[in-house]
């Protein structure tokens, strides 16, 4: 049996360190275990890089290894139990991250068998942790005795600890009649507390609940006579404020109180129930004023509360002024710390019903509420959409003036750099109200390094938003960072961002680790509570690039531009380009005409209707390496799509327009036509054309003497009847705003 | 009433009334006429630019269809004779229908009269038919041949009668047996039974009919009855002078048995061990199918009967929610689950379709219309899907009555969970409220009879729904179920097919379903005790072999009707048959077929030959029992059997090592394949081929040929 991580990394490089698999994969804390690293590109040197709470000691692989490599480690005894990030560091770069999982049980592992027993089950002692895996369909059973009377909790880690495999466990009698059954008490993974009444012997089996054939199959069966919690409340608190957190629910006859540091700069910490092989849950850490379940919201704080009981709706009261945008967000079960499936509803005073919003696309509820006329104070409900309830039901609200916002995620867990090589990050966008254009930046990029691209077009020039959650649109950007050749550098984590043009910032949130999970539809294990940012490492130069002549074009929406390119080195295959943005009426076409493996261009085809923005594009081909298919990518190259022409107002004295216009070069236009539109009445101005040769405008309005005095808003509209091209339609540009003063008399 | 067809005269029609109205006089000829029906102008488009709804189930929109319709050009009012309204049905303008009557019938004058006064609607209430009186109630010949008149009484809301046996529309369930004139004339053609329909206005009025071959000699012999269900059928079967075939013997039984109960055949150990018990008959045979239904296979079994209804399947649940509700059914079955309880559970589901299974149900129908519409189908053997646009044409479900019980499912709605592919099933807010289509008016969710005796609770709407569904009061719910269960151990529903109940499907032994229905009933929803109930009965284990009398029986359980294996017991009978191992991804290894979860399993193979469905509708239907050409090849040159024979870790590879004897091989072949001992003649055939060549090929000739027999192919 072969087990396989997979390699979802976005820059995996040539020669780089690669875990596929972990043996064991936890351990019991104050215990010493030889840990093995199997994978590729893992040569003796290599060196752990861990947040354990351990003491970590290479050994010599022996020599029948395969190139894996032995540690001895020793978990420290006071360690807390939860999962742990392990990545192997070489000369060659770093390597995918797997999880380590600390636990409070003696750890064997499954026994491998052979052909003739593979029907007998292993006999276990409990309390035991048994780390086995399952390949395709396979079912393990194992055999446990107990006293009459004896209650067991039964668990298995799988899903929660990076493994793709959704495990089921099965109890059974002696005479083979199925006595529980379980797929998901504890989250994703099965749990069941089972007391059985008379003594002897039993037989669990643990399986993958879709029989599937997965690449990560390890799963850690836990039994023993534990305790366990269904959730906590509060889900979360400000940083470096002193909070209470009850633990509750499970298998616990009273909630248990713990008090968490909350010093960490993390996003979220965890918090444990003391003395418990479970795993603990996620603890999520603000920057805001944190409140306990109360009556009313306060803006930008976040009320913590809790449907306590099946049917029970929380409801707040909120201050509010007509047409003031707001948005509504619930985190719950994104956390992983609460089961609730949350429904918001607001209500006005009259308690009629303004809006709802249910997690539809699968997300905690979020959503942007525009206060209409007559409403001056909000009930903002909080109940669970099937009216369940229990301590397994915490949320945190967050109700906050806001006109425009987004989120950030980078898609790929860490990059390798080639010394003088270039990768892609690409990175996804959520919008929350805010539709312009973004760009992504790295804030803290160590010399030695270049960015380039990371343009996210503005919605309407996009055509590649979810439209699943109404106001809620991701798109997604690709930055490349190419790494100068004579760079060297080891472990860092670089913070990357996402930007408007007048300065929002958000930070985009890490995205941990990326495993596989084979089957249709399913969304691979994902750890953003690791809090990392983006871990690159450097390795050694490629043999094969690729790159265009110019990192930045600019061309006139309705025109062809030929990006040509150079590769140095070998490629196999066609020479492949990706845009960002996704911009709507734009044709991307091979040119066909170089026969040169070594250089090309791909053509840029636009019309009128291509819109006016700024998107990226990259070029990808694959090279071969010592045999390995290894993909290269060049710097991103800026495409700018700009209107044939520009009017450039100056200056408006009172009722006169005075401007410019910049035509592109390409344009073959002749004259332009200028005009005022949304006048006030008894106001005219005159139709100009400004012909080719001319290049300012003048255009002087008239005002009867019925003319009210004011400032008006006008429009200054303009259009080249004649494109010069074969279209017959009028070609016209974004209108310019201006101001309109009809003086006193 | 029971009435000698030829007792019966020729019945003359009742005299106009002096008043015609649209309602009560002209509907009834504009539908005899045929003008409703739906290859004229009844049908989705109507006919040459008239639009009538089908079988006349909408009088108000028909009566403005002939009068209002072409700005009111159909009705001359100053020239009423001059009509399209009657120059067209008498052909006297073309007419793509041709001549529906001529200008001297008594429907012509009632059609003149009525335009003549001015073409009035009348009053629907006092029009109303309430009762259709039909003479005679029932039908008895002793000998095929006779003919006679019905008569037909209509009988109005307003007190008012009506002879109607020319207006009324007739059809014979079985024109082989009697046949029925436009007119109501009955002919009896051969022995045998059927059911006579007769429709006006609305109503239906059923007339069971029996002729008797007429064949003298016939002395009924009581077989005995071993419970009540031998009762019923042998009253019937005296009664149609059929007499009952012998018992099936151990060997057949226990084929039988063990294929309906648990859905494979007996090991070779289990069939010696079971033929070579000398215990009485019916004490082992009891003793049988209590071991039978101990085993895990008869939950498996009968999980692939509730899966093909319940439409497990990973396109439409995906793969996590297929596996969920599969083993829910496991669950349920293992620890039997009343019938009203998995009812309930399925109708009410709410939530994670992974953390809550029967969410499943709901995550397949999906949309209201679709979840009532499989509710009925299943749980009461209703077809309510025509009354979505149109007055059920041969029931009394009205298109009002499809959008209040829809009513109960207008809160469905569901929406992805947080795992892959998992959906939660929850009860909307907003947007509940379900539309008439004619006219857009909000329909309240109403039970379809009953709603005195159950309240509708507005906030509970799907757990009312259930309440009424699994009430014992339900006619349908227990019958229903109790129909669907006989038919899988007789091979066809004591209704047929099993899930289109209505009045013009009436039972072949009406009291047999009745007290199948009350043992259900008795037993609270058991459905192991009625499938016990119906294995132990006599007319059970009866032979397939029929005699003089009961040869061509194919409705009273005279006798066993051979069914092809279905495919997942083909599959798994030749694999045990052969002593080979069956291999497929995604499933346990050893995994029989009828483990295998859903249709994904085996796609496009051997199973989806032989009649594996797809598992898209809720429909009996959807499994095939046929047999054809295209399987006949399978099963002669495929590679599913061929391989299996020569299978080197295979039943015969390893009697071969083992060195048995010609005598103890060709036996061991016959029990492994047929579930009995060969006959001497078969031992002698068997021994002299395999002694005239190489004896390996031979042997698996041998197998072959007993695999592509009918007593391997049937369960007889």
């Amino acid at each position: 049996m072969k087990l396989l991580f997979p390699l979802l990394i976005a820059a995996a490089v040539h020669a780089a360190p690669v875990i596929r698999d972990i043996t064991p994969h936890g351990a019991q804390r104050g215990k010493s275990v030889t840990l093995h690293i199997k994978g590729s590109g893992l040569k003796t040197g290599a060196r752990i890089q861990t947040t354990l709470p351990a003491s970590i000691s290479r050994l010599v692989a022996s020599a029948d290894s395969g190139g894996e490599l032995p540690f001895l480690i020793t978990v420290n005894a006071d360690a807390q139990v939860g999962l742990y990030p392990i990545r192997v560091l070489s000369n060659d770069g770093m390597s995918n991250l797997v999880l380590f999982s600390v636990g409070d049980l003696p750890e064997i592992e499954k026994k491998l068998k052979s052909k003739e027993d593979r029907d007998k089950p292993q006999v276990i002692s409990v309390p035991v942790l048994v780390n086995g895996t399952l390949a395709e369909a396979e079912q393990d059973d194992y055999l446990f005795s107990v006293k009459a009377g004896q209650k067991l909790v039964l668990e298995v880690e799988a899903r929660r600890a990076g493994s793709a495999l959704d495990p089921m466990i099965e109890i059974f009698d002696a005479a083979g009649k199925m006595l529980a059954r379980n797929n998901g008490g504890a989250g994703i993974d099965p749990r069941i507390e089972y007391t059985f009444t008379k003594a002897g012997q039993y037989k669990l089996r643990v399986h993958d609940a879709r029989y599937s054939d997965q690449a990560v199959n390890f799963y850690r069966l836990k039994i023993g006579p534990y305790s366990f919690a269904d959730g906590i409340y509060p889900l979360g608190w400000k940083r470096g404020d002193a909070v209470e957190v009850e633990i509750a629910g499970g298998n616990l006859s009273a909630p248990v109180k713990v008090h968490p540091a909350t010093t960490s700069k993390a996003a979220t910490i965890f918090v444990g129930l003391p003395n418990s092989p479970s795993l603990p849950f996620q603890f999520a850490l603000s920057d805001k004023e944190e409140m306990l379940e109360s009556g009313t919201l306060k803006p930008g704080a976040i009320m913590n509360g809790r449907i306590s009981k099946p049917g029970e709706i929380d409801k707040y009261k909120l201050a509010v002024k007509l047409g003031e945008p707001w948005v509504f967000e619930l985190t719950a079960s994104a956390l992983g710390s609460s089961q609730l499936d949350a429904l918001i509803t607001l209500f006005d005073e009259k308690g009629k019903k303004l809006a709802s919003r249910d997690d539809t696309a699968s997300a905690d509820p979020a959503f942007p509420f525009v206060v209409p006329a007559g409403v001056k104070e909000l009930t903002v409900a909080v109940e669970d959409l099937l009216g369940r309830g229990g301590p397994a039901y915490a949320y945190r609200l967050e109700a906050r003036r806001e006109t425009a916002d987004f989120t950030a995620m980078t898609n790929a867990p860490f990059l390798n750099i080639p010394a003088g090589g270039t990768v892609q990050l690409p990175v996804t966008v959520q919008r929350r109200g805010y539709e312009g254009p973004l760009k992504i930046k790295v804030l803290n990029l160590p010399k030695g390094f270049k960015t380039a691209g990371g343009n996210i077009p503005s919605e309407a020039a996009a055509q590649n938003f979810n439209e699943t959650n109404a106001g809620f649109r991701t798109a997604r950007g690709v930055l490349t960072i190419t790494a100068d050749a004579d760079v060297t550098a080891d472990y860092t984590e670089l913070i990357v961002a996402a930007e408007t043009p007048d300065g929002m910032r958000r930070i985009a949130q890490g995205v941990g680790t990326i495993i596989a999970v084979r089957g249709t539809n399913q969304r691979p294990f994902t750890a953003p509570w690791l809090n990392l940012a983006l871990p690159i490492a450097v390795t050694k130069p490629l043999p094969v690039s690729i790159a265009a002549f110019t990192p930045y074009v600019r061309f006139m929406q309705g025109f062809e531009y030929p990006i040509e390119y150079r590769v140095k080195g070998r490629v196999t295959g066609k020479v492949r380009s990706q845009t960002t943005g996704a911009v709507g009426n734009l044709r991307i076409l091979d040119s066909g005409k170089s026969k040169s493996p070594d250089a090309g261009a791909i053509i840029l085809n636009t019309n009128f209707g291509t819109p006016v923005t700024t998107f990226d594009m990259v070029l990808e081909a694959t090279a071969d390496i010592d045999g390995v298919p290894t993909q290269i990518t060049s710097p991103a190259i800026e495409i700018d799509v700009v209107p044939g022409y520009q009017v450039n107002l100056e200056s408006s004295d009172k009722s006169i327009f005075k401007g410019s216009i910049y035509r592109e070069p390409t344009f073959l236009g002749s004259l332009i036509r200028l005009q005022v539109q949304d006048l006030p009445d008894h106001v005219t101005c005159p139709t100009v054309e400004v012909p080719e040769t001319e290049k300012r405008f003048t255009i002087a309005c008239k005002a009867d003497t019925e003319a009210a005095a004011g400032a008006y808003d006008v429009r200054i509209t303009s259009a080249a009847p004649d494109t010069g091209q074969r279209t017959k339609e009028e070609y016209k540009i974004a209108d310019v705003n201006a101001k309109l003063i009809v003086a006193p008399r | 009433m029971r009435i000698r067809l030829s007792l019966l005269g020729l019945l003359t029609a009742a005299a106009a009334s002096a008043e015609v109205s649209f309602v009560k006089d002209v509907m009834p000829i504009v539908n005899k006429a045929g003008c409703t029906s739906g290859p004229c102008h009844g049908g989705a488009k109507g006919k040459g630019g008239l639009k009538l709804s089908l079988r006349g189930y909408d009088p108000e929109f028909d009566y403005r269809a002939f009068l209002h319709d072409l700005s009111g050009r159909r009705f001359n009012r100053t020239e009423p004779a001059n009509s399209l309204i009657l120059l067209k049905p008498t052909n006297e303008l073309p007419h793509g229908g041709g001549q529906r009557f001529d200008t001297d019938s008594p429907y012509y004058k009632t059609m003149l009269q009525w335009l003549s006064e001015g073409a009035v609607y009348g009053n629907p209430v006092a029009a109303q038919v309430t009762k259709l009186d039909v003479t005679p109630a029932e039908i008895f010949e002793n000998k095929p041949g006779p003919t006679g008149q019905m008569k037909i009484i209509a009988n109005y809301a307003d007190g008012s009668t009506r002879d109607v046996t020319h207006e009324a529309q007739y059809s014979s369930s079985v024109p082989q047996t009697a046949e029925v004139t436009d007119d109501g004339l009955v002919t009896t053609v051969r022995k045998g039974e059927a059911a006579l329909l007769v429709r006006y206005e609305g109503k239906l009025a059923v007339v069971n009919m029996t002729v008797l071959s007429g064949t003298p000699g016939f002395q009924w012999k009581n077989p005995g009855e071993w419970n009540f269900i031998d009762k019923h059928v042998n009253a019937k079967l005296e009664r149609l002078h059929l007499a009952p075939s012998e018992l099936s013997n151990d060997a057949e039984f226990l084929r039988r048995v063990s294929f309906d109960l648990i859905g494979v055949p007996p090991s070779p150990e289990e069939t010696r061990a079971f033929l070579a018990d000398k215990t009485e008959t019916r004490s082992k045979r009891t003793r049988k199918i209590d071991q039978l239904m101990a085993r895990p296979e008869f939950v498996n079994h009968w999980v692939v009967k509730w899966s093909d209804l319940l439409q497990v399947n990973r396109t439409k649940l995906g793969e996590k929610g297929m596996w969920a509700f599969r083993e829910w059914l496991q669950e349920s079955l293992t620890n039997n689950k009343t019938y009203d309880k998995m009812a309930r559970e399925l109708v009410t589901a709410k939530g994670s379709t992974f953390a809550n299974p029967p969410a499943n149900f709901l995550r397949f129908t999906r949309e209201p219309k679709v979840a009532m519409e499989t509710t009925t189908m299943l749980f009461m053997g209703v077809r309510m899907t025509c009354a979505q646009c149109h007055d059920h044409p041969f029931e009394q479900w009205t298109q009002n009555q499809y959008y209040q019980l829809t009513a109960f499912f207008g809160g469905l709605a569901t929406k992805p969970g947080m795992d892959s592919e998992e959906e939660i099933v929850y009860e909307k807010r907003d947007d509940t409220e379900i539309h008439h289509p004619k006219d857009g008016r909000i329909m309240s969710a109403k039970f379809l009879f009953g709603n005195e005796k159950f309240g509708v609770r507005e906030s509970e709407l799907r757990e009312s729904l259930a309440d009424w569904l699994t009430s014992k009061q339900n006619p349908f719910f227990a019958k229903s179920m109790a129909n669907r269960m006989f038919s899988y151990f007789f091979g066809h529903g004591i209704i047929d097919p099993v899930d289109d109940i209505r009045a013009s499907n009436p039972p072949s032994n009406a009291a047999l379903l009745d007290a199948l229905t009350k043992e259900l009933l008795d037993h609270n929803y058991d459905l192991r005790h009625l499938i016990r109930t119906i294995v132990l009965s006599r007319t059970y284990q009866l032979e397939f072999r029929t005699n003089s009398w009961n040869a061509g029986d194919e409705t009273n359980f005279s006798h066993a009707v051979p069914r092809r294996l279905t495919a997942e017991q083909l599959f798994d009978a030749i694999y045990i048959a052969t002593g080979s191992k069956v291999k497929f991804k995604e499933i346990p290894v050893e995994s029989k077929a009828q483990d295998f979860p859903d249709p994904h399993i085996g796609k496009g193979g051997f199973l989806d030959l032989f009649g594996r469905p797809d598992r898209q509708t809720s429909c009996e239907c959807e499994r095939r029992s046929d047999v054809s050409l295209v399987q006949a090849l399978n099963l002669l040159n495929g590679s599913t059997i061929a391989d299996a024979i020569a299978d080197a870790e295979g039943r015969i590879a390893k009697l071969l090592i083992k060195g048995v004897s010609d005598r103890q091989l060709v036996d061991d072949l016959y029990v492994a394949a047929l579930d009995r001992v060969p006959t001497g003649a078969e031992i002698d055939f068997a021994q002299t081929y395999l002694g005239k060549g190489n004896r390996g090929e031979r042997a698996q000739d041998l197998l072959w040929a007993l695999l592509n027999s009918n007593a391997f192919l049937f369960n007889q």
